[in-house]
């Protein structure tokens, strides 16, 4: 079992000057407040769009498989080379005024779809916003990068800029349909001059800050991009249904460098499989409660699991939530620990049913894993204080068809 | 003070930097006291505190990736922890996992304390301790390689 020290050990005492620093604050509180209140009036959303997961800078040869790899502990790369087979490829490149587009290839396995694109601009001495959006099969899926989470800047400064697209597909698409995706691009740049402000000291005098202050709104109202401490200063909200493009549009913030329009079809490859003998949950009855595992699809790209922890009585449902700290699982392929894999999901809280029963739901992804194995394990893990502990007697062992 | 060691501990984690961890305390002292009339229940005020210091101290970290050349980023504090090596392996550990571990372990939050202050479930939250030792262990086995 693992053990981890006292998390303590970790952290340095506050310095003497830190406490001074803080007292003073609290000392001048009034004044400070008066700086502060200031500067909150005049930033009010930051609104910028959000590259995919993966968005790096890098030079040539990006694809989807490249997106989805990993690096080791020993800086290695590693890319799921069995998803090969399910790669299609897209190849098409967008040139606009400004910018160009070059969507690489894409794979769907009727669960998720993920995309790989790459971006150029010309070296220029503005950032850009790139937002996209996609439609899959007439709106039966739609998503959109960058809504609501905004924060990324990226210099038009001649390097390319590698992303990719990975949603989860719901409803599902079935082995033999095609993903029909229509996508757009929009990529943004200021309208004005762009100026940046490298934010006011909080040594400043009163004159001083009314300076900057003043400064700084009379660029706003000339019409100029500005950038406060590497943030957008501008003085927004979007309108219902509207994309933080659309609004920085419509308030003339910024304009539109380049848009691009593209029809994908993309059809699903592999095959999702049921790894439930015969397609019927499994079931593991212990003392006080049963597990039953609901479901457990395979699909190139991920594992999809369901479960279901059942108790006698809401007592007993509640003794055994607070008595396990953390509640996931962990895979093993043939019995040993895969490291690479990743995932998400979670134990639902402890729940009361309308028809009375006490569960606890757990609901697992899956992803980035290859294996030759023959068997894959859902293995139960928790954490008492710093000391890792599996529960065997509660894991399902399911054989890869 | 009382609260300082507490407030230090939560900065440096996210930030390494003394210099940035002073600016972010006072930011997030001053916006507290902007904003103390939102605060409806005064027993909540340190999970409310926190969660202002944690969200000042992510505002610092966006600023400092702009400005800051890449070889730059990997600051460490001037004062060194007891354990060195403790901390350069728990630097190693994703931030969405380290801040609700250290909150629970360090700080002595309860889980429904750490997901208030971080505006997650309390699953989530048990489920990104859980992640966090996983990667503290094994940032710790990498450290003890010759």
């Amino acid at each position: 079992m693992k053990q981890l020290p006292d998390l303590h050990a970790a952290f340095p005492a506050a310095p003497e000057h830190y406490t001074a620093n803080l007292q003073h604050t609290l000392d001048h509180l009034e004044e400070l407040s008066v700086k502060k209140r200031y500067r909150i009036s005049i930033v009010v959303i930051v609104l910028a769009l959000v590259l995919a997961v993966g968005a790096a800078l890098a030079t040539t040869g990006f694809d989807v498989l490249k997106s989805l790899g990993y690096t080791d502990s020993q800086g290695q790369t590693h890319e799921p080379e069995a998803l090969a087979p399910y790669v299609q490829t897209i190849d098409q490149t967008f040139t606009g005024a400004q910018t160009t587009l070059t969507l690489h290839d894409a794979i769907c396995d009727g669960k998720t779809l993920s995309l790989a694109w790459t971006l150029t601009g010309e070296d220029a001495d503005y950032p850009l916003y790139l937002y996209w959006k996609a439609v899959v099969n007439d709106g039966q899926v739609s998503f959109e990068g960058g809504h609501s989470t905004a924060n990324e800047f990226y210099w038009a400064n001649g390097n390319p800029i590698n992303g990719s697209l990975s949603y989860t597909l719901n409803p599902a698409l079935e082995a033999g349909d095609t993903a029909r995706v229509a996508l757009t691009f929009t990529i943004l740049k200021p309208t004005g001059e762009v100026v940046v402000y490298e934010g006011i000291s909080d040594t400043a005098t009163q004159a001083e800050t009314q300076h900057y202050m003043d400064a700084l709104q009379a660029d706003i109202d000339a019409g100029k991009f500005v950038l406060e401490a590497g943030e957008p200063v501008v003085q927004t909200a979007t309108l219902a249904g509207e994309s933080p493009a659309d609004a920085m549009l419509r308030l003339n913030i910024a304009q539109r460098a380049d848009h691009y329009e593209a029809a994908l079809s993309i059809p699903v490859t592999g095959q999702t499989v049921s790894l439930l003998e015969g397609g019927k949950p499994m079931t593991i009855a212990l003392d006080g409660y049963t597990i039953t595992l609901l479901q457990a699809e395979l699909s190139p790209l991920q594992l999809d699991v369901t479960a279901e922890y059942a108790f006698r009585t809401e007592a007993a449902m509640t003794a055994f939530w607070q008595e396990r700290e953390a509640f996931f699982y962990t895979l093993l392929f043939d019995g040993t620990p895969n490291e690479y894999s990743n995932s998400s999901g979670l134990a639902g809280d402890p729940t009361v049913t309308g028809d009375g029963r006490y569960i606890i739901p757990v609901t697992y992804t899956f992803t980035h894993f290859q294996t030759d194995a023959s068997t894959i394990t859902l293995m139960p893990e928790s954490w008492a204080g710093n000391t890792a502990t599996t529960y065997p007697e509660e894991a399902f062992t399911l054989r890869i068809q | 003070m009382a609260q300082a060691a507490r407030l230090h501990r939560v900065a440096i984690g996210i930030l390494g930097s003394e210099a940035d961890c002073e600016d972010a305390t006072q930011e997030a002292v001053v916006s507290a006291w902007i904003h103390r009339k939102q605060l409806k229940t005064p027993q909540f005020f340190e999970t409310w505190l926190t969660r202002i210091l944690i969200n000042e101290c992510k505002r610092t970290l966006r600023k400092r990736r702009r400005h800051l050349p890449a070889s730059e980023l990997d600051a460490v504090p001037a004062e060194p922890p007891p354990s060195p090596a403790l901390w350069k392996a728990l630097q190693q550990v994703d931030e969405r996992y380290r801040l609700p571990l250290t909150l629970h372990h360090v700080e002595g939050y309860n889980i429904q304390q750490v997901a208030g202050i971080l505006s997650l479930t309390q699953s989530t939250v048990k489920w990104r301790i859980h992640q966090g030792k996983k990667a503290l262990a094994a940032a710790l086995e990498e450290e003890e390689k010759p």
